[in-house]
Order: structure tokens, then sequence, then C-alpha cells
């Protein structure tokens, strides 16, 4: 299995840097909520999100590190998901995987950021 | 706060522009899209990502698991998950799970796939073989803090009463053993006296060699909570010689060069006697002090602290501790209402590991912030059952099942009774601890290994010395794991194992608290699970050696089903016959009390009545602790039973300041730390799997201060070499004001040559805990390139 996997690796990396060479490398296709993301390559999409996000949605950024998630180190990607099943808006169940208690409690109803601003989450709007 | 937000952004902003490629991803093709709304099912259990032990239920949709949320009414978590958490159901199904035994006469053949029944027989021959011809200390376990208590306690049976040898380890010695070492010094008893409901009652929390907001976050999270929510009456001290996300929340940040907290603490405890911050009454009622073998009195404790004052210890610390910093903190801790300690690998993995854990002990018996809510000395463990599996469960060389001394007779005898073999079966002879054993190995004493749910080869301390031996043809391994992993490539026998969720079994948590998970789904194609491996090896082992004391050793547990009976047996026989009257007792903890629980049981618990309240919540404490109360020998409130102070009181050591075992020198002019992500647990065989864990981190980064990178002109991203005296690494560098000046620091978990750090690290150990100093040692740092393209890598 090693040695497959080695021998798959080393044939990427050739296939990727003969790729980059031509500039002719394959990019994955993006789609659903990610069509206005810019075109992401295979190797891009292993940045962390906040390390471009840091720059592209500043305020975003900002408000997450202050907030409770910020501090607590719930990225990104917790709540959002990553490329294969990435949500803009994060569905209520992915919300409940911390949160089950109050989203039964408004039984529903609401989503979580119709009261507390996203992103910050600190008190109600 | 010390820090403000933004001068945080400045100091801990991951400058990473290195640049990748080269994929083969090792995550499932087809991510199965079906969620929460799905789930057919809900089925109550552990995550297994960290020592928390944070209840989770696991989505099922057609008995397939397809989600994962918190339990909110569980005391552990209240419903939080970390990323790992939330994500870690992900492996189950992933298309690399070992799926069938693999077997390799020769280390240099390819594994062939083979039946079980063959595979059993040639595990079984090769053990007896070994047995036969070398005794039976030429045979070893090695296991895992991540196994379940009842695969810990059967696989030890085995060992011990079978195979006649304390051969019997696991990967805990690497992360707890000196914390271990520490509550057996101080306290007489092994694991905390309170548990994480103290953190909601504290009014100051002293975190020290721990990044718990990366390493144990839910934790991290009630105790940002209690900081944020009382801002100006709770005070949270950040103790370590690396600015991490954890320094976030803390009023101060204690930076110090690596090793020197030893010193810092005896300067905290000699500033709570020249200030008279202690508390006499509990010192007199339930205190000893002692130097070396001596009981001396404060006096003599006090003039032996005479070289830490806290001017002096300042300039032993250097980074930015002043005297007056060490008398704030020590004021601090003594005059709160309440304070926790919190430590974990930065004081364990040490070459004075338990001296260090003696050294924050003692802050606590001095002021008497013990057996109270809001007050504890508190070890954080970093595997889920290292606690409940490992410490409880036997699985270390010198301990038997109960907190037993395999070295005292009686205790032996007790152990023997209650498997039903002869007394004297069980060698009197503690076995190799993990450094020794893998040293054997290398020297070709042990023949036949096992080891269970670990990556020895990527995880021990200076690993390229022992995967040398792992990978001699005269050594026959056994593996049992579910993934491949660095060890499973040097084995001749790979046996597929049951994840949890895939197998009933018990989880011991870091607060004494014993919790299941049920059998909900299949194994993948011929996995098993480890007690049904176990059972049936040692009928082999039985008929190869013609011994019916290996044959009785299984004999309670033959023919029952796998995935509930054979556990519930295996609990029942180690609680019932092993734990009754021990200071860990879990008698009322069966299987019928667990499963009631949205939690667990914290021990003692000694009635299933009590179990149902959820058990003991501060030992010692009369007024928590039923045992106290029944071992009471004054009518004090508080009662120290623990078996190994015959005294029964605390004990507050003099231990003088040593440095690491290796400090840098103009050779290796560096002090290099290594540690974990919040991303990764261990070796990645299952995070490195999982697409969001995997590329938020896809390598191993080291952090250097940006005053060193400057001199060495590194910049973010630049590859770097990192040197000792026992191998190099290269890998990508992260500028931050992280590690103090002069140290660097390296994320632990990357499984590819180039970036293993234990290539590097020292394999010095505690001379009483026998824990490694992963923490610190000495390189070399250089600057190769500008950023490189790299490759993520998981076998
Ligand atoms: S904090 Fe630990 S136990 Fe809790 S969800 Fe995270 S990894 Fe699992």
């Amino acid at each position: 299995m090693h040695r497959t996997i080695l021998l798959l690796v080393a044939l990427s990396i050739l296939m990727v840097v003969a790729g980059c060479n031509n500039q002719e490398v394959a990019t994955a296709p993006t789609s659903g909520i990610l069509a206005d993301h810019v075109d992401l390559e295979e190797w891009e999409m292993l940045t962390p999100c906040a390390d471009c996000h840091r720059e592209e949605t500043p305020e975003i950024a900002e408000e997450w590190y202050a907030s409770t998630h910020g501090i607590a180190n719930v990225k990104c990607y917790q709540c959002h998901g990553t490329y294969e099943d990435m949500e803009l808006v994060p569905s209520l169940d992915r919300c409940a995987a911390c949160h089950e208690e109050k989203i039964d409690y408004s039984e529903n109803a609401v989503v979580c950021w119709q009261c507390h601003p996203s992103h910050t989450f600190t008190g109600h709007k | 706060m010390v820090m403000t937000r933004r001068d945080f952004i400045k100091k801990t902003a991951a400058l990473s522009a290195a640049s990748f490629v080269g994929l083969n991803l090792p995550f499932a093709k087809h991510v199965d899209q079906a969620g929460a709304t799905d789930a057919d099912k809900w089925v109550r259990g552990s995550c297994r990502l960290c020592g928390l032990g944070c209840r989770v239920e696991l989505g099922l949709k057609g008995g397939k698991p397809v989600a994962i949320r918190g339990v909110a009414k569980s005391r552990t978590n209240f419903g939080y998950l970390c990323m790992k958490g939330m994500l870690f159901y992900k492996v189950m199904e992933h298309p690399d799970r070992l799926k069938m035994p693999l077997y390799r006469e020769s280390k240099k053949d390819a594994f062939r796939e083979i039946s079980w029944d063959e595979a059993l027989d040639i595990a079984a021959k090769k053990f007896a073989d070994a047995k036969k011809e070398f005794g039976g200390d030429s045979t070893a376990y090695y296991g895992s803090g991540q196994a379940l208590t009842e695969e810990t306690y059967l696989f030890q049976k085995v060992m011990r009463g079978g195979l006649q040898t304390n051969n019997v380890e696991g990967n805990p010695r690497l992360c707890m053993a000196s914390a271990v070492g520490g509550y057996l010094t101080s306290f007489g008893a092994d694991e905390p006296i309170g548990g994480y409901s103290n953190i909601e009652k504290s009014s100051c929390i002293f975190i020290i060699g721990s990044n718990m907001a990366e390493a144990h976050p839910v934790f991290f999270r009630r105790v940002m909570r209690r900081k944020m929510d009382n801002k100006d009456t709770v005070k949270v001290i950040n103790a370590d010689p690396r600015v991490s996300p954890t320094s976030r929340i803390a009023d101060m940040h204690m930076q110090f060069r690596p090793g020197t907290d030893l010193a810092m603490l005896n300067a905290m405890a000699y500033v709570i006697i020249e200030e008279k911050l202690f508390d006499k009454k509990f010192i007199s009622d339930y205190a000893v002090f002692k130097s070396g073998k001596n009981t001396v009195d404060m006096d003599t404790y006090f003039a032996e602290l005479g070289d830490y004052t806290p001017e002096k210890a300042a300039v032993i610390c250097g980074g930015n501790i002043t005297g007056d910093m060490i008398r704030k903190a020590a004021r601090w801790f003594a005059k709160s209402n309440g304070t926790v300690s919190c430590w974990c690998m930065g004081i364990n993995q040490r070459k004075r590991g338990v001296w260090a854990n003696n050294l924050i002990n003692n802050l606590h018996i001095l002021t008497g912030q013990l057996c109270k809510p809001g007050a504890d000395s508190f070890s954080l463990t970093g595997q889920p059952n290292a606690c409940g599996g490992v410490r409880e469960g036997g699985g270390l060389c010198h301990i038997l099942p109960g907190h037993r001394l395999v070295k005292k007779e009686k205790l032996r005898n007790q152990v023997e009774s209650a498997w039903g073999i002869p007394a004297g079966r069980i060698p009197p002879k503690p076995g190799y601890h993990t450094m020794a054993m893998f040293k054997a190995v290398n020297e070709g004493k042990i023949k036949a290994i096992w080891i269970n749910c670990t990556s020895p080869a990527q995880s021990l301390p200076n690993v390229d010395l022992y995967r040398k031996g792992m990978a001699r043809e005269d050594v026959f391994m056994v593996c049992t794991d579910i993934f491949p992993t660095l060890t499973t490539e040097l084995a001749n026998l790979i046996l597929p194992t049951a994840f949890h969720f895939e197998k009933t079994g018990v989880y011991g948590c870091t607060e004494r608290r014993s919790q299941i998970t049920p059998k909900c789904c299949d194994a993948p194609g011929e996995a098993h699970a480890e007690v049904w491996i176990v059972r049936e090896w040692a009928k082999r082992l039985a008929r190869e050696l013609n011994d019916p004391v290996i044959e009785q050793c299984v004999a309670p547990f033959d023919g029952l089903e796998e995935g509930y009976d054979l556990p519930k047996a295996i609990w029942d026989e180690y609680t019932q016959k092993l734990t009754k009257g021990r200071d860990s007792d879990l008698t009322g903890a069966t299987y019928g009390v667990l499963e009631q629980m949205h939690d667990g049981v914290q021990w003692p618990a000694a009635t299933e009545e009590y179990a149902l309240t959820g058990g003991t919540v501060i030992k010692f404490a009369r007024e928590y602790d039923p045992m106290a109360e029944s071992h009471a020998k004054d009518d004090k409130p508080f009662q120290f039973y623990g078996p190994a102070h015959p005294d029964k009181k605390l004990w507050i050591w003099s231990r003088p300041y040593k440095g690491a075992d290796e400090e840098p020198d103009a050779e290796y002019p560096f002090y290099l730390s290594t540690g974990r992500i919040i991303d990764h647990w261990h070796t990645t065989s299952m995070t490195g799997r999982i697409p969001e864990l995997l590329r938020a981190n896809p390598y191993s980064f080291v952090e250097v201060n940006p005053r060193d990178a400057e001199r060495m002109g590194i910049k973010p991203g630049d590859m770097v070499e990192l040197e000792s005296r026992r191998g190099r690494v290269e890998m990508p560098a992260k500028v931050v004001e992280g590690p103090i000046e002069g140290m660097v620091f390296a994320y632990w978990h990357d499984m590819h040559e180039d970036r293993m750090i234990n290539k590097v690290v020292k394999d010095a150990f505690d001379p009483g805990s026998k824990e490694p100093e992963f923490k610190i040692c000495a390189v070399k740092v250089r600057r190769l390139s500008g950023p490189k393209r790299l490759t993520p890598y998981v076998v």
C-alpha cells in the first residue's frame, strides 16, 4: 500500500510540476456556492481559509477572531464545511452539533443569526 | 487582559506563504452527503480524540454513521464539541480501513491477505516459540490510551497470567506517567482529586505547560467562559515558554526559558511562606514536609527554598519573568477563593517531570487550595482512556489492575485469586518500561511484540533509533489497528480492528469518569473487536504451550458474543473483582448504570445507587466522597486514604531546580520544543484522512521567534532545517511571537520522513516516571531555501 501511494504521489508531483511548467494546471471545478469563489487548484485548497480571508474579508475575519468562536478556535470549516460540502450559510444541522438545545428551544422557528450577529454571535442584534 | 486582540493578531498571525504540490490526498472519494436530518437513530458514546471524554451522539442512517452532535446533558462537555469531535466519525467509512488480516513472513516481503484462523495461529505460534526458547520476558505488549478498558485489561491478563511477563506497557508512559508519579508522591494516590466542574467555581486558574486551547479545546471553552463572564474577579495565569492561543484569555503570561519552571514554582512557594499566605491549619492537619528521604519541618523547607527567592528565580528563568511577576502570581494563587492549576505535557514530558508535578501540588497543599469546590491540582490527560484503561486497568509494567503495584506479593496474590490462577503465577519483577522495552527490541531481547492501537514508529522520541529494532527480522511484530501506519509498515502481521461505536467498551477520562460507548454499527470487512482477537489468540496460545492456565485466563469469556456480552463480562470481572475496595472502586459502575448516564461515573463509586448520582466529584472530602467517610481515621473533614502514603498525609516536597537533560550550547544553540495543534490527533492516521482537518494543517510547521528569524534571515514559509545530535528534519517556518527567543516549536503530527520531528527529539527520560523529555532538546536551526512545494503525507 505504501509503495503504491508513494508511486502515485511521485506521479502526481511529476504531472503537476510538468503542468506548472506548461501553465496547464487543471483546476478543481468549483460549483454551487463556490461558483463565485476564485478557482482553486487542489493544492491551493490546502491553505487554511483564514489565511486568505484575513485579507479578502477582513471585517468577517476580525469579527470572528474577537468572538468566543474565535477565542475557542472554532474555525471557518467547523460551521461552513470544506470544499466538498461547503455552505455559505451553514445549515442549522451544523450549529446543532454544539447548540442543539438552543435550537430545540427556539423550536427551529428562527436561525441563530436572526438574533445573534453572525461571526460575532455575542449578544443580540 | 494583558494582550489586546490587535497585539495577538500581530504576534500569532500565521504568515505562511508556502506553495504546495503533488497531491494524492487520503480522502474518501465519495463523500456521503447525508447529514443530521437524515439520521434515523442517534447513539450516545464518547469522542476519542483527547482526554476530555466529551459525550457525543452518533447519527446513523441505515446503520451507517452520517452525523454527530454533542450531548447537552453531559457534565463533560454540555454539548460542545471541538472540530475533531465533530468530524471523527468520517473516518469510520474511509476506504483505507484495514479489513483483512495481512501477513508476511519476512519484513522484506509484501503483505498478503490471510484468514483469521491462519493469522491467530501464526500469532500464537510466534509468541509461544519465543516463550519456549527465551522465556516469557522475550514477549511484550505495547498498548494505548485509546484502547478500551476491556481491551487493555484482557491483554495484560493474558500477558501476566498467561505468558508470565510484566512486559505490559503503553503510550500513556509517553504522556502522563509523570503526573502519576506526582500524584502518588504528593497525595498518596493517583489521579486528580477534583474534576472539570471546579472551573465554574474557581477564581484563579493557573495554566502551566498546557496549550489547552488546542489540545483540550472544550475544557478551554469552560476556562474561557469563566474568565469572560467574570473579567474582574477571576484571574488566569498562563505560564509557558511559548505564547499560544491559550494565552488569549490570560491576565498574565509568564514566559520563561524552557525547563526553568521548577525554579519559578519554588519561588512561588517561597513567596507563599515569606508573605505568610499559607494555610497553617490545613498544613498542620494534613501535610508533612519531605526533603529526600527525610521528613523535615517548615523552617527547613523554607531554608531550602532560599536559592529560589523571586529575584534569584527570575534570573534563572529569563524571558519576561521578574521577581514582581512571581510575587503577583503567588498572591493571586494563594489569596483566591479557589485556585485550579491545570497542566499537561509541558510539565509531564520532562526529565524532571515528577518533580515539576510535585512543585505544582506543593502550592495547593501549602495554600489549602484542595478538596473544596473551585480548588484543585488538575493534570489534563492527553488520551481518552489513559486514565481508565491504562492507569486503572493495569496497562503499565509496574501496575496491576486497581492501582496495585506488581512488586507487592499480597497485591499480586489478590489478582491471581480473582483470576483463578495459581498463586505466584504473576512474576514479581516489573517489566520493561516503554523506553527500556524498545531498547530491548533493538537489542533483540524481545522476540515477539504486540502493538495495539498506537504507532511507536512515529511517536517515540529519537524514533529512528527504535525503528531499527522494530525492523529487525528476528523481532516478530503484530499490530492491531484500524488504518495503516508507519508502525504497521514494520509489522509481520496486521490485524484489522473495530473502531469504537463498532464495538462496546468503556473509556475513563481525565476527571476519573468512566463512560460507555456501545456498538451500534458493524466494523468493515473482517475487522474484529480486540477483545475477540485476544481471547481467540489466548486459546491457541494455551494449546501451543500446553498450558491450561492460559486457557483459564480467557475461560470466563469463552463463547460470548463479541459486540456486547464479551466486553460486559470482562468489565464485570475487572470492576467487581479487582476494583472493589480499592481507591478506584468502580463496583457500582456496571454497564447497566453506565448505559443510563448521559455521561458516566466518577470513581470511587462502590454501589450502583451511588454511581447513578454520577459518583465522587471531590475525592478525600467526606462531604463528597463516601470512601473518605468509610476510611476515616479521625473526625477531620478530609481523609487522604490513598494507598501510597502510610501516614495518610499530603507530602510537600523540597525539590531543587534541575534543567533539561540537553541544554543548548555553541554547537546546538536553540531549544526545540514540540506539541499538538487543534486540527490533528497524534500521528494523523485518523485526522489526516479527514479533509477539513488535513487542509487546516497539512504539514508540520516550525514556529520561529521574529527576532531569531531576522538574525537568521528566515521569512514566513521559508524551509528551515532543524538538526540535533540524533537527526534532522526540514519544515516550513511560521515566524510568530510564539516561542521565546532562542527556542523553536515544531508540530509533531506529520508522518512525512522529512518532517517527522521525533527523529530529532531526545529520548532522555525522568528517572522516576520513565517518561521521555519530548519537550526540550537542543538543535541547530538553518534556513534552507524560500518556500518549497510540499506534499501532505499519510501512509
Ligand atoms: S475536546 Fe477532546 S474529547 Fe472533546 S470533542 Fe474535542 S477532541 Fe473530542
